[in-house]
């Protein structure tokens, strides 16, 4: 009986070291999974595996695991989910769960969670409040919000390698936002009006306004042939006006579009620029 | 035969749930973070690269071969690898590097068995050299049903539509077996061409002969195009048929 109860006592004692023993087995092998790029495996992994550890370190670091899994696999909103439930046991995996949900937040265009998410989070290290000052700054520019931007950058303190290129191409991605031409719809459709083509001409398509210019001047010298050939009343005359005709309007319109097509464009190239320069000072501190 | 084991298990893989296969997957991983011993952590990873091969996916496959220590591996085993990354190279659709695989494992020495043998008449059929494929396939199966279909078949070659058409319309879509669609074309772009000449009798340059330029230039090097195209679906139709054949021979 005194044996058994030793026992028994020796093995309650054991058991949460023993528990350790296959916890940091599983975190190596997934670690192991990460360096062989077996991201689906590692998350089925955590899914399977996630009901035995409910000690708030444990848990913590497989939240954090699965939703960087799940950022590899571009499935980012899972990834911000799991991320969100990493506590603050582990100082290094907080604070890049932190970053990482913020830039995917920002990747998503919900720019106010991306600074919410920022905003909430106390870091230790100034490295850390510095890369969280550089991510607030970007998501200002993916605002276009040049004021709160400047407010940003005037607190940058370069003194990290891993962020202060970053810092400066952010600056020259404001530049670049604040020197680009505004383009009207309504002085691109009057273009066209005038000169077919030159609303295209005027959103920077030359090719584009020259084929225009070409296909209008044919048909218009087709109306002419059909009218000095055949009259005014000829079937000839009816169809190629209405073939210019539409060309005409169609190519007003074409280049109304054109203004907001070039808007598009030019949002979406500032925008990659301005979240890759957020994503790489992320991949250089925390990979 | 190999090919077929892992089709069969790919038939079998697409009633069971994707938990179970990634439960297979990752177990193996399991196995192979666990030991040290460089044979059975090859041995391991074969059995890995033949499960994502029976989940059809082939890269990833091919992905977990490449990491297979093969010096750990006895001659017998090595000859399983090689054997194994030919079957996924044809799978694949990298018939070029399954053709290289053969020949290297050729002048290694492996054993020639009769499975890899019809992974190369495969590859051949899908190379398109009927003529390798042919005698091969006569190698492996003596006076086999489909002999005669690979002396019966011949592939056309899509450059040589595309000339054609150009010589003379719709010639290019007669080549490749579509001779209603030829005829239409050359009628299409007859008429083009009789339009636009009779625009230029009547000088009606901007209203007829110009348009029927423009669409005649359309046709033209659209049809051509088209007869390539034709052509190629029309090769890689018989490449199907064949190896539906050779499959269902043995």
């Amino acid at each position: 009986m005194k044996r058994s109860s030793l026992l028994l006592i020796l093995s309650f004692g054991c058991f949460p070291s023993i528990c350790q023993i296959a916890f940091d087995k599983n975190y190596e092998f997934l670690e192991h999974l990460s360096a062989i790029g077996a991201y689906k495996e590692g998350v089925h992994f955590i899914n399977k595996n996630a009901s035995s550890y409910q000690v708030p370190g444990q848990s913590d670091t497989l939240n954090y695991l699965k939703g960087v899994f799940l950022y590899r696999l571009k499935s980012s909103k899972e990834s911000i989910g799991s991320l969100s439930e990493v506590g603050n046991t582990n100082k290094t995996f907080m604070a890049h769960a932190t970053f990482l949900s913020a830039f995917q937040y920002a990747y998503l265009g919900d720019h106010q969670s991306a600074e919410s998410s920022l905003a909430t989070t106390n870091f230790e290290r100034d490295l850390n409040r510095e890369l969280r000052l550089h991510l607030l700054a970007g998501i200002s520019l993916l605002k276009r919000d040049i004021t709160q931007f400047d407010s940003y950058s005037t607190q940058f303190s370069r003194q990290y390698f891993q962020i202060a290129p970053f810092q400066d191409q952010f600056i020259q991605n404001k530049e670049g936002l604040l020197k680009a031409k505004r383009k009207s719809p309504l002085v691109a459709g009057v273009l066209s009006g005038v000169v077919p083509g030159a609303g295209k001409f005027y959103v920077g398509k030359v090719g584009e306004g020259y084929v225009t210019l070409l296909l209008s001047a044919i048909l218009g010298l087709q109306v002419r042939e059909a009218y000095k050939k055949d009259g005014p009343s000829s079937f000839r005359f009816k169809l190629f006006t209405g073939l210019f005709s539409t060309l005409y309007v169609a190519n007003i319109w074409g280049s109304v579009l054109s203004v907001k097509i070039y808007k598009d464009d030019f949002n979406e190239t500032f925008d990659q620029a301005i979240l890759l320069n957020m994503h790489v000072p992320i991949r250089t501190i925390f990979d | 035969m190999c090919l077929y084991v892992p089709f069969s298990i790919s038939a079998q893989l697409k009633s069971v749930t994707t938990d179970a296969y990634l439960d297979e997957l990752t177990r193996v991983e399991w196995e192979i973070f666990s030991t040290s011993d460089e044979s059975v952590i090859a041995r391991l990873l074969l059995t890995k690269s033949s499960i994502h091969g029976s989940g059809g996916d082939y890269e990833q496959a091919l992905a977990t071969l490449d990491r297979i220590n093969s010096y750990a591996l006895d001659d017998s085993s090595q000859w399983e690898v090689m054997e194994e990354r030919i079957s996924l190279l044809y799978l694949n659709g990298e018939f070029e590097q399954a053709k290289n695989a053969i020949l290297e494992a050729s002048v290694l020495g492996y054993p020639q068995n009769d499975d890899l043998r019809l992974i190369e008449v495969l590859n051949y059929i899908s190379l398109m050299d009927l003529d390798q494929a042919g005698s091969l396939y006569e190698k492996l199966n003596p006076g086999g049903d489909v002999s005669e279909v690979f002396r019966a078949k011949k592939f056309r070659k899509p450059t040589r539509a595309f000339n054609l058409s150009l010589l003379l319309p719709g010639s290019g879509q007669m080549y490749s077996g579509h001779v209603l669609r030829g005829v239409t074309s050359l009628g299409i772009q007859a008429f083009l061409f009789t339009y636009g000449i009779r625009g230029i009798q009547g000088r009606y340059f901007f209203t007829e002969a110009l348009p029927s330029v423009a669409l005649f230039q359309g046709f033209y090097f659209g049809g051509a195009e088209f007869a390539r195209e034709l052509t190629e679906k029309r090769n890689r139709k018989i490449v199907n048929e064949l190896s539906n054949q050779v499959l269902r021979s043995f």
